[in-house]
């Protein structure tokens, strides 16, 4: 798969719950979740990781939505030429499991990153819908 | 964390990763593993995320004993505690079984808990490959 699409960053950042986007010159601006007016880029790199990002926006639409959570995890795997994120919601009050995944080529720059946006863009899908 | 601690983790972290020649400034400064003289913290912020990298690691110390099979990076939290995990799994043991892991944690409201747990699960996981 290859780098994030424009249009790719703005489904991001809906799904990680900014409002007011503005796409000007292919960047993406809105407010972030915390109410700041920012860019995504700015936004990126304060950021400690996506991942992590992903698994607290899943786990506040799980409590809103009063899901039963047994367990969230994301996970990064590495092959020689792949690399696969996926995140990993499991039910308490049976065996279900819900997993979002996608993969990147390893020779695409920031490959964990376009692997990692586009599972949450999934996942928050799913959760939302 | 304080300051102290998590300047001395990125100096631990810095020789997992295979840098040598660090001096103290405003980060840490030193010999990136390709040779180059730089910014331990500005190398950093270039790569993809520090998960892969501590994976990239990982295989590069494995290239060095046969048999492996796969190793991946997971990341969850419980009860305020951010847990990151190196998972090994080696064809030349029973296979699908897992072989070693590496923990790292870090309290979820720290600043930066991401970088500070998976810091430490990658100095644990190379410093006991390199023993």
């Amino acid at each position: 798969m290859s780098r994030l699409t424009v249009n790719e960053c703005g489904q991001l950042m809906v799904a990680l719950g900014w409002t007011q986007l503005r796409e000007a010159n292919r960047k993406w601006y809105g407010t972030t979740p915390d109410g700041v007016r920012s860019s995504l880029g700015a936004w990126f790199e304060e950021v400690d990781n996506l991942g992590l990002l992903g698994l607290k926006r899943a786990d506040q639409l799980i409590k809103e939505r009063g899901l039963p959570l047994g367990g969230l995890f994301f996970e990064t795997m590495m092959t020689l030429n792949v690399v696969t994120t996926t995140f990993e919601i499991d039910s308490t009050n049976s065996s279900d499991t819900w997993q979002f995944s996608s993969s990147s080529s390893m020779g695409v720059p920031g490959a964990e990153t376009a692997a990692t946006a586009r599972a949450i863009i999934n996942m928050i899908k799913e959760l939302t819908e | 964390m304080t300051p102290n601690e998590l300047f001395r983790l990125d100096y631990d972290l810095a020789l997992a990763l295979g840098w040598a020649d660090l001096k103290p400034g405003v980060g840490w400064y030193g010999t990136s593993p390709d040779g180059h003289e730089r910014t331990f913290q500005y190398w950093l912020a270039e790569q993809d995320s520090l998960a892969k990298v501590g994976l990239d690691r990982l295989y590069e110390l494995l290239g060095r004993t046969a048999g492996y099979n796969h190793a991946h990076f997971q990341l969850s939290y419980e009860e305020g505690l951010l847990k990151a995990e190196y998972h090994l799994y080696r064809t030349d043991k029973v296979p699908g079984v897992e072989w070693q892991e590496w923990t790292g944690d870090s309290p979820q409201n720290e600043q930066k808990p991401f970088y500070v747990a998976t810091a430490k699960a990658i100095i644990k996981m190379v410093k006991e490959l390199t023993e």
